[in-house]
């Protein structure tokens, strides 16, 4: 394997994925919530406000105003030039990212990335968004990002720039993790001896496809705490915070193998502890209080070791 | 052209549809500037109809651009070193002194086995009864050699039955013959040694040129911030540290280089630069100071210099050139301005440049004062009716003026040319300019074997 790369380059690469990831995850919320509000009988009180909320800097009394519009939302979501997190602005980023590290990243990637590029601003597309033809716009958006990741892991050599993009993906696989199940449970005071019913919770799981393997490895009501658990905790479900921050260690392993910069061991401790910090959470026992902390604590740190990892790595200016 | 016949308009234009797919889908595009400085993106046009040029044909381009490169090497090594052609006579000094392009901070260097020129791109056009012109010699950055590759590509794609039934000459190796050239360069004995291709950056109209090369070469794409001199040495700033780098295949020109030596506010170079290059401890492809080589004002020259250095007639010849510092010349020009091309001597790309059969009265009037305000900057040339070849625009078959760009590598085992090229297309019916830049597009080139 490569020891090193451009740090440039490998900053791109972190940022690449990382708004690739973002971009899918929050498609996929737009995709549940979308199709999940044509049900007039779920009673739905939140709409499209934990997806506004997390994915957008509207301020709360835009998002009272249109977390029931479908029709906003959709065209601020995807294409939006004003909106700087619209899949349109976040796909355009990362095509940037792609652009300078176009030397490290195989022909189908950048193909692949060019042509959503494409598709994401055709002019027509606001206009389309407003017609019934919205849901195949989602259909060939998801399929086009499930084509993304496949190419990615099929194409891409396994060096240096898959181990810092996997890195930049993972983190932000794992913050919107975090960032949506605060969205769900926030509005229950994170109560988790709560009767909240398996409507409530679909949209939570259905968004990072976990619904399924959610009725497969559990039964039984009561659903709260073991939503969390299936969330947060289970290593086999592949948007939970245990299984991210478990890939974002074994990458990390990878790039500090021949690594000999001091400040690389320091930054491998201090991601030692904060995946500590979750796997030695019993959340068997958990409370109320100990969950929203848990949860909180986990982000800023995340949060905090990106940073540093960014000024390890990608300070090249 | 049994298989160009055997298709219908339908199928042609599936053809030419396919084609602009890929280049869009693969992000071939340039970008254009306008004088707001707004760049648009823009895919390069692309004819699908292939140029054809015999082997006897090929023989004396390939010949005669040796022969030429020979000579601009020579001389590029006597201009920065003895100066013998000056004190000969051959050229005057006041046109040396006078062109922007000569670098006196690199007078006296020593580059690597002699070569300054490693990468030429020589512009050919062909005259009325199908003898082949140099129209310009490009010995600075020459870009298109990628378009070369492309188009060759996407013929195979849309075309394979007519590509297999033809014996065409094979154009893919270029990235490998020209990766060999740069590691022969590198100033330290190791096996291997860091090459790298420095590019301006994500906004250069050539960028995606740039990232097709470095890929195809491996070789990592740095821009100048990735860069950093010590003690006369060039390292590259990577995830474990600094790394030094041995040869830098720069698409940057020489005034953007180092700001310490040229502009000084350029912050798409690297400080220090000049000075580790000076000291041996990196190699420049191509050199510093080539410009004052591929001068339009040297240009004139090039057939003396081929007889000064190699004694030998030129087997490819220059269109007529007036220098519009000698009186006589100017009047000559100014008094035929409808039958001239005006170009400054310091442009390229199609800018600066007036076709005196296009020009309004008040246009050639102004280029006269200028010409007249500082006539260095300017030559003409006879306009030469660019030979014409079909092409396939709006459904039709129609004739259109071309060009050829080869390309040509220069290396310690000799000068090759690679069998091919890039033919550029004056799109618009009638027009002689072919400039990407100025709306004109590409086609394959077919050097039959």
């Amino acid at each position: 394997m490569e020891v090193n790369m451009l740090s440039r380059v490998a900053d791109g690469m972190f940022w690449l994925n990382r708004y690739m990831e973002r971009t899918d995850g929050m498609l996929l919320t737009l995709n549940t919530l979308y199709i999940m509000s044509f049900d007039q009988e779920t009673n739905d009180y939140q709409g499209y406000k934990p997806l506004l909320k997390y994915y957008t800097d509207l301020p709360p009394e835009y998002i009272a105003e249109f977390q029931h519009d479908s029709n906003f939302v959709l065209k601020y979501i995807i294409c939006d030039h004003k909106n700087i997190n619209s899949m349109r602005n976040l796909i355009t980023k990362a095509r940037e990212n792609a652009r300078g590290s176009q030397d490290k990243i195989t022909k189908e990637l950048w193909e692949h990335i060019n042509s959503m590029y494409h598709f994401i601003n055709d002019p027509e597309l606001p206009h389309k968004l407003e017609t019934p033809e919205a849901v195949s716009i989602l259909a060939k958006l998801k399929n086009d990002f499930l084509l993304y990741n496949g190419i990615f892991h099929v194409t891409m050599p396994r060096g240096l720039g898959w181990c810092f993009s996997s890195i930049g993906k993972h983190i932000e696989r794992c913050l919107q993790t975090i960032s949506m199940t605060q969205s769900y449970y926030a509005p229950i005071e994170y109560n988790l001896e709560g009767k909240e019913d398996l409507i409530y919770w679909r949209k939570l799981l259905l968004s990072p496809s976990g619904y399924e393997l959610y009725l497969k490895s559990y039964s039984n009501i009561p659903h709260n705490r073991k939503v969390i658990q299936h969330v947060i905790f289970n290593p086999d479900f592949a948007h939970s915070v245990i299984f991210t921050l478990g890939l974002i260690d074994t990458y990390l392993d990878c790039v500090f193998k021949n690594n000999n910069l001091i400040e690389a061991r320091t930054m491998r401790n201090q991601f030692g502890r904060l995946k500590s910090y979750i796997e030695y959470t019993d959340y068997h026992h958990l409370t109320n209080l100990q969950l929203e902390h848990v949860l909180k604590n986990t982000k800023e740190q995340l949060n905090q070791f990106s940073m540093d990892f960014s000024k390890l790595f990608f300070s090249y200016t | 052209m049994h298989t160009l016949e055997s298709l219908n308009l339908d199928k042609l234009n599936v053809k030419q549809k396919q084609a602009s797919d890929i280049f869009m889908n693969q992000g071939i595009t340039f970008t254009v500037y306008s004088d707001n400085n707004q760049g648009i993106e823009r895919i390069f046009p692309f004819d699908i109809i292939p140029r054809i040029i015999t082997k006897n044909e090929w023989i004396e381009v390939e010949t005669g651009i040796a022969q030429r490169l020979k000579a601009l090497n020579l001389f590029l090594e006597d201009i920065y070193n003895e100066q013998q052609i000056i004190e000969e006579g051959i050229i005057p000094a006041s046109l040396i002194a006078s062109c922007p392009h000569y670098i006196p901070e690199v007078h006296g260097i020593k580059v690597p086995h002699d070569i300054h020129v490693h990468i030429a791109g020589i512009d050919l056009i062909r005259g009325e009864k199908g003898e082949f012109y140099v129209l310009e010699d490009n010995l600075r950055c020459p870009s298109g050699v990628s378009y070369m590759l492309e188009n060759r590509e996407i013929t195979k794609r849309i075309f394979p039955e007519m590509f297999r039934a033809n014996n065409v000459s094979l154009v893919a190796n270029y990235p490998m013959l020209f990766h060999n050239i740069l590691v022969s360069l590198s100033p330290r004995s190791i096996s291997n040694p860091n090459v790298v291709l420095l590019t301006p950056g994500v906004y250069n109209s050539a960028y995606y040129e740039h990232t097709f090369l470095a890929r195809q070469m491996g070789i990592p794409l740095v821009e100048g911030r990735d860069l950093v001199v010590n003690n006369h040495k060039v390292y590259m700033k990577t995830t474990s540290g600094l790394q030094q780098v041995d040869v830098i295949y720069r698409r940057l020109d020489d005034e953007y280089l180092d700001p310490l030596v040229f502009k000084p506010d350029s912050a798409l170079g690297v400080p220090g630069l000049i000075s580790a290059y000076k000291m041996g401890n990196v190699a420049l492809v191509n050199a510093v100071g080539n410009g004052v080589a591929d001068d339009k004002a040297i240009y004139a020259y090039v057939p003396q210099m081929i007889k000064y250095y190699l004694n030998e007639e030129p087997i490819l010849k220059n269109v007529p050139t007036y220098q519009m510092e000698n009186p006589e010349e100017r009047e000559l020009v100014f008094a035929d301005m409808g039958n001239m091309v005006i170009k400054e001597t310091n442009q390229s790309g199609g800018y600066g440049m007036i076709m005196g059969n296009k020009a309004t009265d008040e246009e050639l009037e102004k280029a006269k004062i200028a010409i007249l305000n500082n006539p260095r900057n300017f030559i003409a040339q006879p306009i030469i009716q660019l030979s014409t070849v079909p092409c396939y625009i709006d459904g039709e078959l129609k004739l259109r003026h071309v060009d050829l760009r080869p390309y040509a590598l220069c290396g310690p085992n000799g000068i090759q040319t690679v069998p091919g090229g890039l033919t550029r297309v004056a799109l618009t019916e009638g027009s002689l300019v072919v400039n990407s830049s100025q709306g004109g597009g590409s086609k394959d080139t077919w050097i039959m074997k």
